[in-house]
């Protein structure tokens, strides 16, 4: 018997646990209460809102899909100039929160904002509501596909379409008939991943007023708690089966290791133009128009000041207190979701079977749970809960656990393969060496793991940073991060004070996101290597893409 | 008036009637630049209808580069190619590779793994073609019948480069082009599908131009052989023009093993190290003779020293010197020789070339 490995098995075990409670939480109390959930589940309290979470789930995911997959093809596959800037701009919108969209759609058409003083339009339309929450979100998550199909399209055979064009098909027919196949599961992982972004979005739906499920459990928790646990359960229900869809998916299309190349480039003749403008809208309203309305009603703030002292546009040193507050509470989240998942990762990676898959699984769960289904399920949890246990509500440490599990995945899927990276037989090397157990790991493994470990915990940074409902629900009273300041502003219609928070949490996740996510990518795209992009593929829905869940 | 095969129309300029000879392509003075170097610079080559021309050269001398040209997957510089008597890339003028009627079967099968069999074969064809006779008769061809209805997949390698050549065979293309086709494949299949091959385009009719850097492998498949190196075709002829007759020093060291040893040439003879030897070409002065090893006898008793035997199975190699020059000479099965014996060498062979040094 090796006691060893039984420890290690044992503390995984045991570090998993957590990332099960909140679903299992939900389960038993909808279970303990079957008449409530029945209630809740058979009249339009539920129907209307699932309606609505689904019309607008899959039409931002058809959306994404379309925009994402033409600018893949344009990006990757035509004489278009300067195409890795291109790439790099088409990416970008992933900085843009999706509440901080929201709140730039609604201040731009806000009397007195952008469209009406400098455009000098003067019938503002109404942008609440299903329009104004499928633009927002259809432009903030293009990218989830783009990327994905970008890296499928950079790791097909340049011979498989040149095959095509030499049996004398056009480019545009060779597109239909050879890449569209190969492309689709890429496509579809995307939209699907999109899919998750719109149904777990709490932000952008609040802030438009659009009625989805996230929006009637937010509203029904305080007076109607026994409707809102039920329907948390139904969308975290069809949040885990969506990531559970898309992993299989993309486990059977997306691992082909071919040898790619430099695939030929469709020339676009008199399509050039048009397409020059599709990206330049793209970019111009996913990236540009947001950060500019940002920065129009800032700079108006800073520029006229204001009467009251408490605000950041009377006085921006208030920006420092929630500036530190969301850089420290994240910075000690993704260190403890990087220690928590480290045992996991090497027992699910060194010892392959079905206690390991049920392992990792039960991590992805957690990060496939909306963010403020997590974070309710925790604050039912605490409050009916004596003892210590209840003591927790609202109190630093149960916040960071919530975001622990939230976004504990992405630290996972990093350790994995900084685990899988580092060969057991360096290992046995040391081991014949005579080094301990302890030093083994501490002196060969871990610092071949550092790098690994380090990206892992930046992805659990970035998305801390951004995430709103767990703050909102969770933060001890008094504890206010950027998104929080953002939200409340915005609530308040306080659009100067707004738009500053916004765009300092912008320019972090911006910063965050460069190193994380586009530069790997970039990287891998520049090389002409087997396989996708790592940086995309290994994240926690298999091939994943980090902030998927920080709506 | 002949009317122009619809696959011309595309381009801008007036086709060239070329030669009347009936070559089914003829590369001109083709130039090629790829990041900053020339890869292709002034390629001539000329194949006649129904004919098999082997292109060999060393890795990385713009084989592949020069086949993309001829296929429009690349645009050269500069110089013409022409296919069936139309230029189809030329100073003014560009037909996109699916108007060119070329097939083209790559170094990795390139089937599209999202159809059957027979959609791949089919996928060049007609669309009302495209299940039909044709298909079958293709996949006959490279005997792969019955095999339509099955996905690429379940195919093994050899049977899924031969699908591609179904594939390429299928739409009846006036110039087939292969891009090392073999070699991703092991030993033994290479040299079944090789054989295979040679018969197959026969039987077709083909026209193709076959990239190898396997000089065994052109010399099989090719009716001719261009030797290219350094961008250059450095000659082309039959495989025993190039064995027997190199034109250059560089040709004669690339292909098959040989002793270039110094000699005193007189006319048709030339007094060398292994004693004298005729020459093909009357030269005089100092010269560098071509002389293959198996056309070397060794006898016991002499004035070289064996050196070692390379021992080959169905043949050998005796490694010795004879007048301070290193000599190789082949000998079939095993030499009654061991290293140190003292042997005698003497020339055998064919009229020899040789070259000033
Ligand atoms: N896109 C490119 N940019 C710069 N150089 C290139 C490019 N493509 C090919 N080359 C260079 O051109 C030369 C010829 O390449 P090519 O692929 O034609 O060689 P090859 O004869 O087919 O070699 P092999 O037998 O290895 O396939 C090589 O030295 C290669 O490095
Ligand atoms: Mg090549």
């Amino acid at each position: 018997m090796n006691w060893r490995a039984v420890g290690v098995t044992a503390l995984a075990v045991a570090l998993t646990v957590p990332f099960a409670l909140p679903f299992a939480y939900l389960l038993v109390r909808n279970a303990q209460d079957l008449g409530g959930l029945w209630g809740a589940l058979s009249d339009d309290r539920l129907l209307g809102p699932l309606f609505r979470s689904l019309l607008l789930g899959v039409s931002v995911a058809l959306g994404a899909a379309v925009l994402g997959t033409l600018a893949a093809w344009l990006v990757a596959r035509t004489n278009l100039r300067a195409r890795r800037a291109w790439a790099l701009l088409l990416c970008l919108p992933l900085v843009i929160p999706s509440f901080v969209g929201a709140v730039a759609l609604i201040a731009a058409f806000a009397p007195g904002g952008l469209v009406e003083q400098v455009l000098g339009i003067g019938w503002l339309p109404e942008v609440s509501g299903f329009n104004g929450a499928f633009v927002v979100l259809t432009l903030l998550t293009y990218p989830y596909v783009f990327l994905l199909v970008m890296a499928r399209l950079r790791s097909l055979p340049p011979s498989l379409e040149e095959s095509a064009r030499m049996l004398g098909r056009r480019p545009l027919q060779v597109f239909v008939s050879v890449v569209l196949p190969q492309a689709r599961a890429a496509v579809a992982a995307g939209a699907l991943l999109v899919f998750l972004y719109v149904i777990s979005d709490f932000g952008a739906v609040q802030l438009l007023r659009y009625d989805t499920l996230t929006r009637a459990i937010y509203s029904d928790r305080l007076l109607d708690p026994i409707t809102s646990i039920a329907l948390s359960l139904v969308l975290g229900v069809i949040a885990v089966a969506v990531v559970a869809m898309e992993r299989r998916s993309s486990r059977v299309g997306l691992r082909d290791q071919s040898r790619a190349g430099t695939a030929l480039e469709v020339p676009l003749g008199a399509w050039r133009a048009p397409a020059y403008l599709f990206l330049v809208l793209l970019i111009g309203f996913s990236l540009v128009a947001p950060i500019a309305v940002l920065a129009f009603w800032a700079i108006r703030g800073l520029a006229n000041g204001s009467a009251d002292s408490a605000s950041v546009v009377a006085d921006p040193t208030l920006i420092v207190q929630p500036l530190l507050s969301t850089a420290g509470i994240s910075v000690v989240t993704a260190l403890v979701a990087v220690l928590i998942v480290l045992p996991i990762a090497y027992r699910s990676v060194r010892r392959p079977g079905r206690l390991g898959e049920v392992l990792a699984g039960t991590v992805v769960g957690g990060f496939a749970l909306p963010g403020l289904v997590t974070a309710l399920a925790f604050v039912f949890f605490t409050l009916s809960t004596p003892g210590p246990l209840g003591a927790l509500y609202q109190t630093l440490p149960l916040l960071v656990l919530a975001y622990v599990v939230h976004h504990g995945a992405l630290a996972l899927g990093a350790a994995q393969s900084a685990v899988a990276g580092v060969p057991a037989r360096l290992d046995d090397a040391a081991r014949i060496m005579g080094r301990s157990r302890v030093r083994r790991f501490l002196g060969v493994e871990l610092p071949l793991m550092l790098p690994g470990l380090a990206a892992g915990a930046g992805l659990v940074l970035l998305s801390t940073a951004k995430e709103l409902p767990a703050t909102l629900l969770l933060a001890p009273p008094g504890f206010t991060t950027l998104a929080i300041e953002v939200w409340q502003a915005a609530e308040l219609a306080a659009y100067e004070e707004a738009a500053i928070f916004a765009l300092v949490l912008v320019a972090i996740s911006a910063v965050l996101t460069w190193f994380l996510v586009v530069r790997p990518a970039l990287r891998s795209w520049s090389t002409p290597v087997s396989g996708s992009s790592p940086s995309v593929a290994d994240s926690p829905v298999s091939s994943a893409h980090p902030e998927v869940t920080a709506p | 008036m002949e009317t122009l095969p619809p696959h011309v129309e595309m381009c801008p300029a007036v086709p060239t009637r070329s030669d009347p000879r009936g070559s089914a392509l003829t590369v001109h003075g083709l130039e090629r630049v790829l990041g900053n170097r020339p890869v292709l610079r002034g390629i001539d080559l000329d194949v006649p209808a129904g004919t098999v021309l082997a292109l060999l050269g060393p890795s990385g001398c713009g084989k592949t580069t020069l086949l993309r040209c001829i296929a429009g997957l690349d645009r050269p510089d500069s110089g013409l190619v022409v296919v069936d008597d139309f230029t189809v890339s030329g100073p003014e003028c560009f037909v996109n590779p699916e108007k060119r009627r070329i097939g083209m079967v790559f170094q990795e099968p390139a089937l599209f793994p999202n159809r059957t069999v027979g959609g791949n074969v089919g996928y060049g064809l007609p669309r009302a073609e495209r299940g039909g006779p044709r298909v079958e008769r293709a996949l006959a061809l490279v005997g792969l019948t019955g095999t339509g209805d099955r996905m690429p997949s379940t195919l093994s390698g050899g049977q899924q480069q031969r699908v591609a050549l179904a594939r390429a065979l299928a739409a009846e293309p006036s110039l087939i082009l292969l891009d090392e086709p073999f070699s991703a494949l092991d030993a033994p299949l290479r040299a079944e599908l090789r054989g295979e091959v040679r018969r197959l385009l026969a039987a077709a009719g083909a026209t193709a131009v076959f990239v190898t850097h396997d000089q065994e492998e052109a010399f099989l498949i090719g009716d001719q052989v261009a030797l290219m190196l350094e961008g250059r075709i450095a000659q082309v002829g039959t495989p025993d023009d190039l064995y027997e007759r190199p034109a250059s020093r560089q040709v004669a060291t690339f292909v098959g093993d040989a002793n270039l040893l110094p000699a005193e040439a007189e006319g048709d003879v030339a007094l060398t190290p292994v004693g004298r030897v005729p020459l093909a070409r009357p030269a005089h002065g100092r010269v560098e003779v071509v002389i293959r090893p198996e056309c070397i006898a060794a006898c016991k008793g002499g004035d070289s020293i064996v050196e070692r035997i390379e021992y080959y199975g169905h043949d050998a190699v005796i490694v010795t010197s004879s007048r301070g020059c290193p000599v190789r000479c082949r000998v079939m099965g095993r030499p009654p020789f061991d290293a140190g014996d003292r042997i005698g060498l003497e020339y055998v062979g064919e009229p020899s070339v040789a070259f000033s040094p």
